[in-house]
């Protein structure tokens, strides 16, 4: 019992291993130095001292309009958008059972690029190549594609109660759908709008601002405390579901209730972040392996590394080619993958070493 | 607790597997269900612990049918383990023995002093305590069999339902499992319900046998007194010479197609 935390009173009582405790320690670590990276560096560098110093006093002349109204709500948004989609692919990989399912491929982004498309072709002027609404509706429009997709999926796949692997297949469907209603839309849709809708897919938060901040933390807070109290439910949902309905858990009815947690933080993500790309497929596999399958230790870490991994990419994406500002969602896949791979080929050879 | 059927049909779709199945399985004993490949051995035993619905009839447990009953209630009196499940590989042997009190658990209630002494009593009974922290990937199949069970027993129910919990199994594990389970049932008194392939472990291990033949039950009884040349002709489609084991007593069946091979 030395290698667990147990903690008791009264009726209460909680356990959590001592390693993954301290994982999840270091990758805090890691995730607050990569946001005071972020706030520091920039078209003007701004060291990481004074950033704290800024932070915490308060005004500090044009530092402190640089940090707090441009970089601070950019960050906070890529931190958001970032642990959002790590949590949400963690619950769907243990809902269908499979360690490829992410948000991505039942459908939820696709179907988010769907509902700004249609925001873009309802609102743009083709006479003058102009907004005719504030671009501020637009994630609105995202969200409602998005959580539209899941429950589609849902209803699609209940036949007597919903199979994972007849969410995985209905939800791929559902997202070659939307990809080509996407296409149908940029090809029909005014010029102007392509590269709007291009930089959507692709996932941007260019230009990011307090407002989407107020709209992404409350969201995702409240997800998020949600999904901790039905962490035990998700552990049960990983086994075989003979077993799940033997100890007694309401397997239907929790496979719904987290399917609509992982979208509902989905699309949150992709309404303000739009298309952003393999955050919620690898956060979750490099928190399992690092700690192991059981979700008390992989839902928090992976939360905190899809942070993490959206903060660096934005730093990469806005910094790299600079004064060139690029979308996220190319980072976010371009150091996701190949580290993806490494990740693979790293555990095939310790595989072969016998571990 | 008492378990039994009345009037049990169970089928898929249209297709009706058995037919009209009155048992009632003994307390306190090791009943073993047999028959041939698709007798619907495992269909009664899942619907015995509410995997799945019957078509018509109803599993009675206690003094309430089964499916009126909560799901977590059931999960106290009552662990089923089904054919090799999956669980994610690269899960340690204690998370998944743990998973065994979800029915005692709730959120606030994640690990009580109760769970942790039945969680170390189970991994103790299955010989796990050693290696607790190893993944599932790391494990032979027959120590992966006995984390199973060790997790059907953090349940800590009275009756325990095991769908071939020795398929694909070394004859050492086999046996190794089959003892465990005598040894349960010998000194916690806990009744077992097991589907087994193996005619002569079974006659070794049951002290009640439930032979299952075309939708119906064929004969059920002590191993001794109706295991016999005809019942395993019947059931099996087989010819047997029956000899008495020399070790335990038990009928042992000798089988064969043709005497000239």
């Amino acid at each position: 019992m030395k290698s667990l935390f147990v903690a008791r009173k009264g009726r209460l009582s909680f356990i959590y291993e001592k390693r993954s405790a301290l994982i999840f320690a270091v990758s805090m670590l890691i995730c607050i130095f990569s946001i005071l990276l972020s706030l520091s560096i920039g078209q003007k560098y701004i060291s990481m001292f004074k950033v704290i110093q800024i932070l915490f006093d308060g005004s500090m002349g044009g530092d402190s309009l640089i940090v707090n109204t441009i970089r601070l709500p950019r960050t906070l948004v890529a931190l958001f958008v970032g642990t959002s989609l790590g949590l949400s692919g963690a619950i769907l990989q243990g809902v269908v059972k499979n360690p490829l399912a992410a948000p991505n491929i039942i459908g939820i982004t696709d179907s988010g690029s769907v509902g700004a498309l249609i925001f873009l072709t309802l609102f743009t002027d083709p006479k003058n190549n102009a907004l005719t609404t504030s671009i501020f509706y637009m994630p609105v429009f995202a969200f409602a594609g998005a959580f539209a997709a899941v429950l589609i999926v849902y209803l699609l796949a209940y036949k007597k109660g919903v199979t994972p692997y007849r969410l995985i297949m209905i939800g791929i469907a559902v997202s070659g759908a939307a990809k080509a209603i996407t296409s149908i839309l940029i090809i029909n849709g005014p010029v102007v709008f392509i590269k709007e809708a291009q930089l959507w897919i692709t996932g941007t938060i260019y230009g990011t601002n307090w407002t989407h901040v107020k709209l992404l933390l409350p969201w995702f807070l409240i997800l998020f405390i949600i999904t901790l109290i039905y962490t035990r439910e998700l552990n049960v949902q990983n086994l075989d579901d003979c077993i799940s309905v033997g100890l007694g858990s309401s397997v239907e009815k929790n496979r719904f209730l987290l399917m609509i947690l992982s979208a509902a933080l989905a699309s949150g993500a992709v309404a303000v972040g739009g298309g952003i790309s393999f955050v919620g497929l690898i956060a979750p596999h490099i928190s399992r392996k690092l700690t192991n399958s059981s979700f008390g230790n992989v839902l928090p870490l992976s939360t905190v590394v899809g942070g993490i991994i959206v903060v660096i990419s934005d730093i990469a994406a806005r910094t790299l080619l600079f004064p060139l500002d690029l979308p996220v969602g190319i980072f976010t896949a371009g150091i996701g993958a190949p580290f993806f791979v490494y990740l693979l080929l790293k555990s095939q050879r310790a595989l072969r070493r016998g571990f | 607790m008492n378990i039994s059927t009345s009037n049990l049909t169970l089928g898929y779709g249209d297709f009706i597997v058995l037919k009209d199945i009155n048992v009632t399985i003994p307390k306190n004993k090791v009943t073993i269900l047999v028959g041939s490949n698709g007798c619907g051995k495992s269909t009664l035993l899942k619907t015995m612990a509410r995997l799945l619905k019957p078509m018509s009839g109803k599993v009675v447990l206690g003094d309430m049918d089964i499916f009126q009953k909560p799901s977590k209630e059931i999960a106290k009196e009552l662990a089923i383990l089904t054919q090799s499940p999956d669980a994610p590989p690269d899960l340690t042997v204690f998370n998944l023995v743990k998973q065994g009190r979800y029915p005692y658990q709730s959120w606030f209630s994640q690990w009580s002093k109760e769970d942790e002494n039945i969680v170390e009593y189970a991994l103790e009974k299955t010989g796990l305590s050693d290696i607790r922290d190893k993944k599932l990937s790391e494990l032979s199949g027959g120590q992966k069999q006995r984390v199973w069970i060790a997790m059907t027993l953090a349940q800590q129910t009275e009756i325990i339902l095991l769908d071939e919990p020795t398929n694909h199994l070394d004859i050492k594990y086999k046996i190794e499992v089959l003892d465990l389970l005598k040894h349960l049932n010998q000194h916690e008194n806990r009744t077992i319900v097991v589907v087994l392939h193996d005619i002569n472990l079974a006659c070794r291990y049951a002290d009640h046998i439930i032979a299952i033949k075309d939708g119906k039950v064929y004969a059920e009884g002590d191993p001794r007194a109706i295991v016999t040349e005809k019942l395993i002709n019947d059931v099996f489609d087989i010819n047997a010479k029956i000899i008495e084991c020399p070790l335990f007593k038990t009928p042992m069946c000798i089988t064969y197609q043709n005497l000239t091979i």
